[in-house]
């Protein structure tokens, strides 16, 4: 499939405001943004998608080049690929520090206003954040949707489980969804109708997964009086595998090869590359270029809708008509290169307006608008999983650095009554070793040179001895609504084109905190079992560094941003309503994780993306 | 190209120092010979220190790339001191055990307060195509050389680090071992049995 943008796709800042008569404008090219100009092309509307990078990777060429400035970063940091752009900053982990008491850090692009420094990030080009995701799709769980009823903790969503199901269905077509049903249905999973498969058969479980699963299958744990037996499960993954034939009651599916390119040149099938994180070189993991590029096609092939392009333009004010409340406009900067600050501002208009920029950038445009909506929710809730690491040598060869970046994990701990008390986790089984933790591989490999005093044939032994072992477990941890955690806008703090950059207070809640003790206990109790060697070590230095009972723990985010615009019953109590409309601004609609009340344990684009189609049915009825 | 010019060219930033080294070592001439007995120490030096073959480290085709690296940021002179004190080690040890000559290579050159640091640096260039900036205190010592900071030598360079090789696996983002091959133990390559300690 190609992603035709050529230049009849593209529009200039003249046209935009000149073809004054779109159906919706779009702010963002990621999932929700692609999503949503899929469904209304469809329906034959007119699209205006305003995307704030230079659209590199709208070729093959620029692709790669992306894969090609990871290559050569030696630091390999999860936003590596992506060039630095002061006209569209996005956060970096290596800009943050571990904060003093009353210290806020300004050089990072998200001011850290403490007290808690959180390296939750996303990323600002063509296809957005999907870029760099991981590409696990595991479902929220029916209970996720009502922790306050169920466990006194969090928020209800205005809908539940049943009610968003058939869009999750809608979502895994669109993303290509491999997973294996069968593994995943559990007493405590979520539940799949009857009959239903995902669309390619699971990605095998790694040869680590079946080390773990050997060593834990059959145990159990204990917790608040309940027995929670443990084995290792599949996690279902937007990347290629195999097609299911038994798909859509026999129909099967084709998967979605890489766009930009032939597949004689680059593969479908996930091989193995094992870094869907920051980049998956040969495009068998979801981006939304692939919805795009079914976009295209449908406007060239077809003749159905129209969609234009606008790079280089960073949305920068939502204009209100003060009469109606309605939105009127989208003030725009567009920049000529991202090496100057040089740009022109527009206003361009639709008949609704849709931002799908993730719940730090849809936050930080809104209060820099001056709308923090009748609740003053705006920012407010945010929500990202706080992770907790914890890192060990295998008894044995596991053939670690090998498959997708996670193949397996412990899954039954994602539900309980314990949840009254703390908070639910799952587990990851990292394919990619102590990497997240250690810097490994290098790190290991400096040091057994540097301070090892390594070289010849006892360096590739001890080569083989450290990393071949290692097993990393990634505890993502359920992190309840707080109003306190929250993003806010500050005149003195902007980016290159004078844009207010977001700043975050953020405090991990007890509540995950109580569930990331548990964690650690969790990960002795299974290292145990295992005879695994427990290298797991917290540093004071860190910036994600926290006691907690008198015990200290180092908390990551989990890039899984949520909770600035939640949904809710009444203007009173939310931002937007179920079909992620604002209450106060009748055609404006704020797409994406910042509507979800909870995030529970799963990550959070299957959800998000199922959210679009019941959103883009709301906006075509309000179109029509 | 003599070897004096060809040191010369090296410091030129707009070259290729990869092409350089490898025009310089395939030159005629005298200084070709010389070069190519240069270039001829650095891969014994290589082959010891990494416990892979010549026509392994020649297969990763980045042997000029790390020539031209060395010389680049620390210069010729002490690249050559390496190199003549791994030579005459050899030369000392001439059917020794490796454990002998691990003995010496450690007194003499890893251990040696101006040596030691580069050949550390010649090891992990092989193993991750990335130079180290060298410990402070080397800089301090003698001199800082303006290009040592940690940089990856290139692309290809990170695609052929040996450390994945070494242990089965394949450099995140590229060399994909296939569909479902990670369920499947890794296969671990052998390496010369005397080299191994334990």
């Amino acid at each position: 499939m190609h992603l035709r943008i050529d230049p009849t796709r593209l529009t200039t800042p003249h046209e935009a405001v000149g073809d004054g008569h779109y159906d919706a404008v779009i702010v963002g090219s990621g999932l929700s943004g692609a999503i949503i100009a899929e469904q209304l092309c469809k329906e034959g509307k007119r699209v205006l998608m305003l995307e704030a990078s230079p659209i590199t990777n709208k070729s093959l060429r620029g692709y790669n080049e992306y894969v090609t400035n990871f290559f050569v970063s030696p630091s390999k940091d999860n936003q590596s690929p992506f060039p630095e752009n002061p006209n569209a900053p996005m956060p970096r982990t290596p800009t943050l520090r571990k904060l003093q008491p009353g210290e806020v850090n300004t050089n990072s692009y998200i001011v850290q206003a403490g007290p808690y420094v959180s390296d939750s990030n996303y990323t600002r080009t063509l296809g957005g954040t999907t870029m760099h995701w991981e590409a696990k799709t595991p479902r929220m769980l029916p209970e996720d949707f009502k922790t306050r009823t169920l466990y006194d903790q969090g928020l209800d969503w205005p809908i539940g489980y049943d009610d968003i199901e058939p869009d999750y269905q809608r979502a895994e077509r669109e993303m290509g969804v491999s997973g294996d049903v069968a593994a995943l249905r559990y007493p405590g999973g979520s539940p799949y109708p009857k009959n239903y498969v995902y669309p390619m058969q699971g990605l095998p479980l790694s040869y680590l997964d079946h080390m773990v699963d050997r060593g834990i299958a059959g145990t159990s744990v204990e917790l608040d009086g309940e027995t929670i037996p443990l084995q290792v499960r599949p996690y279902p993954q937007a990347r290629n595998g195999v097609p299911n034939a038994a798909y859509d009651g026999g129909k099967g599916y084709t998967p979605v090869g890489a766009v930009n390119t032939h597949q004689v040149d680059i593969g479908e099938r996930c091989q193995g590359n094992t870094n869907c994180v920051p980049i998956c070189p040969v495009q068998a993991k979801y981006w939304s270029g692939k919805t795009l590029a079914k976009v295209l096609r449908m406007n060239d092939e077809l003749d159905k809708g129209e969609i234009k392009i606008l790079p280089q333009a960073v949305a920068s004010k939502v204009e209100i008509n003060p009469e109606n409340g309605h939105v009127s406009g989208i003030q725009v900067k567009v920049y000529k290169t991202p090496g100057s600050p040089e740009h022109e501002t527009i206003t361009v208009r639709g008949k609704i307006y849709v931002i799908t920029t993730a719940a730090i950038e849809t936050a930080r445009l809104m209060l820099a608008s001056g709308l923090p909506s009748s609740s003053g929710l705006v920012g407010r809730n945010f929500m990202d999983h706080a992770f907790i690491l914890c890192w060990g040598l295998m008894p044995e060869i596991c053939g670690t650095y090998r498959g997708s970046s996670c193949t397996g994990g412990i899954l039954d701990l994602r539900n309980g009554p314990f949840r009254k008390n703390q908070a639910a986790f799952s587990v990851d089984i990292h394919n990619d070793g102590w990497g997240w933790a250690t810097g490994s591989p290098y790190s290991d490999l400096t040091s057994l040179v540097d301070d090892g005093n390594l070289f010849g044939g006892p360096l590739r032994q001890g080569l083989v001895d450290r990393l071949s072992h290692q097993l990393l477990l990634a505890f993502m941890i359920d992190v309840p609504p707080s109003e306190s955690n929250r993003i806010t806008v500050d005149p003195q703090y902007t980016d290159a084109l004078g844009n207010m950059r977001p700043n975050l207070s953020f405090t991990t809640p007890e509540y995950s905190m109580r569930g990331a003790a548990y964690a650690r206990q969790f990960a002795k109790t299974v290292f145990s079992r295992l005879g695994v060697d427990d290298h797991t070590q917290y540093n004071p230095e860190n910036y994600g560094y926290v006691v907690y009972e008198g015990v200290g723990y180092e908390i990551r985010g989990g890039n899984h941003l949520c909770g600035t615009h939640i949904m809710g019953t009444s203007k009173n109590n939310s931002v937007v309503d179920t079909n992620q409309r604002s209450w106060d601004h009748a055609n404006l609609y704020l797409v994406g994780g910042g509507s979800m009340p909870s995030i529970g344990t799963a990550n959070v684009s299957p959800t998000i993306a199922a959210l679009c189609y019941r959103s883009a049915r709301a906006m075509l009825k309000q179109l029509s | 190209m003599n070897k004096t010019e060809f040191y010369a060219k090296l410091s030129t930033p707009a070259n290729d120092p990869a092409s350089l080294a490898l025009a310089a070592i395939q030159g005629d001439g005298e200084a070709g010979t010389y070069l190519r007995g240069v270039y001829d120490q650095f891969l014994a030096f290589s082959v010891e220190v990494t416990a892979f073959s010549r026509f392994d480290l020649e297969g990763t085709g980045q042997g000029e790339a790390y020539f031209a690296t060395v010389i680049q940021v620390v210069g010729y002179e002490i690249l050559e001191q390496l190199l003549d004190t791994f030579t005459s080690i050899i030369n000392q040890t001439g059917g020794e055990s490796t454990l002998v000559r691990n003995d010496l290579l450690r007194r003499r050159l890893f251990g040696n307060e101006r040596l030691g640091p580069i050949a550390r640096n010649i090891v992990k260039l092989w193993f991750t195509g990335n130079w180290y900036q060298l410990p402070r205190n080397w800089s301090e010592k003698f001199g800082p050389a303006p290009k040592d900071v940690t940089f990856t030598v290139s692309a290809n360079a990170y695609v052929e680090g040996l450390l994945w090789t070494t242990i089965g696996a394949h450099p995140a983002g590229a060399k994909a071992q296939g569909y479902g091959s990670w369920a499947n133990p890794p296969r671990i390559p052998e390496f010369g049995s005397d080299a191994v300690v334990r």
